[in-house]
């Protein structure tokens, strides 16, 4: 996210984020990703992030080669009311009404679940209140405008601040529960 | 050189004002008003567009205030301001100064005087024209932990992004986060 709230430019563009991770956030990042064994995605962000992890993970070398492994083998669910199969490695797809199917999946046994994007799809999540925990990565940058993920709220909602953790390469990371 | 630093409340998606100006979501407690007072001293003036300069002034010098939140309203009475506008007629808050010029010249001006920070408050507007020009020293945002869904973004209007160095950060037991930056250049 941006200072100014905004998680991506009006075309979505994240060239304003900084991506020289240190240990101590690349170690926090580890462990959140080791916490959940499903990733949701929207449909339209879906293509843009198989592809950059398929082509991570093709050469031993890259920094991001181990990142890149737990992103195409952890289970993915895509969200689509148009598509009929899919066309993704370790990827199925939830077609029907959005709680229903986030639900099902709330109630299965196993870890967590993680939702990255897109803005649009999470937006869907939180205004039908089904986002347990956010963690919330801000970027040294100011944006203007761009793409909102809290738009869809009706009226102030409280949240209860978890921790914050500033990071050495200048993101902060504000981690938050919704207030019952 | 003297510094100038924008200072704002926001919620966690951005905004500094609800609809209808409205900031009762302002987290506010006891570790707060100490924050805003030590930064009410450390300035040696306040810097504000008409809008945000018509709210403070109609608030600030009111019983209200005054009985409220005594060591602040005080300091807000008393320091020096400048309210950029073309369309003022007059300013009548204690100590302000109306500039009906030119923005920038004004503002080089102030910058090259010796003197305490000087901050602005809200502003939005004209925050985004002395972010362009290159005029803010310091970005200040208190992150509250409340979510509006609608509001006034901090700086709609910005032509195009820019990166930013941080300073400082702070968490209130609140829930309140404070990041200070730097322009990046």
């Amino acid at each position: 996210m941006s200072v100014d709230g905004f998680v991506g430019r009006p075309t979505g563009d994240l060239d304003w984020m900084t991506w020289d991770m240190d240990d101590k956030s690349a170690n926090y990042i580890n462990e959140l990703t080791d916490s959940v064994d499903t990733i949701l995605l929207g449909r339209k962000m879906t293509d843009g992030f198989i592809s950059h992890w398929e082509n991570a993970i093709r050469d031993p070398g890259n920094p991001e080669y181990a990142f890149g492994k737990k992103m195409i083998d952890k289970p993915k669910v895509v969200f689509s009311n148009t598509l009929k199969k899919s066309e993704w490695i370790n990827t199925s797809l939830a077609t029907g009404d959005l709680i229903d199917e986030v639900t099902k999946l709330k109630e299965q046994n196993g870890k967590d679940i993680i939702v990255y994007g897109g803005a649009t799809f999470v937006s869907s999540l939180i205004k039908n209140n089904l986002i347990d925990e956010y963690h919330l990565f801000i970027h040294p940058a100011a944006i203007g405008t761009g793409l909102a993920i809290f738009g869809g709220v009706n009226g102030k909602h409280n949240l209860k601040l978890v921790q914050s953790i500033p990071f050495k390469y200048g993101v902060v990371v504000n981690h938050y529960e919704p207030k019952a | 050189m003297r510094k100038i630093i924008i200072f704002n409340m926001v919620s966690l998606d951005g905004y500094f004002e609800g609809p209808n100006r409205m900031i009762d979501w302002h987290n506010v407690d006891g570790e707060f008003n100490d924050f805003a007072i030590e930064q009410l001293d450390s300035a040696g003036g306040l810097i504000f567009g008409r809008i945000t300069y018509e709210l403070m002034a109609g608030y600030w010098p009111t019983k209200e205030a005054i009985t409220d939140d005594p060591v602040v309203a005080s300091k807000m009475n008393s320091l020096p301001k400048i309210v950029f506008s073309k369309t003022l007629a007059k300013a009548d808050w204690n100590n302000t100064r109306l500039v009906k010029s030119d923005v920038n010249n004004e503002i080089r001006r102030l910058k090259e005087e010796p003197g305490k920070e000087l901050y602005i408050f809200g502003s939005s507007g004209l925050c985004v024209t002395l972010i362009q020009n290159k005029f803010i020293d310091e970005f200040r945002v208190i992150v509250n932990p409340v979510v509006l869904g609608k509001g006034k973004p901090l700086f709609a209007g910005l032509k195009e992004y820019h990166k930013l160095k941080l300073i400082k950060t702070k968490t209130f037991k609140s829930g309140n986060v404070l990041l200070c930056y730097e322009p990046e250049n």
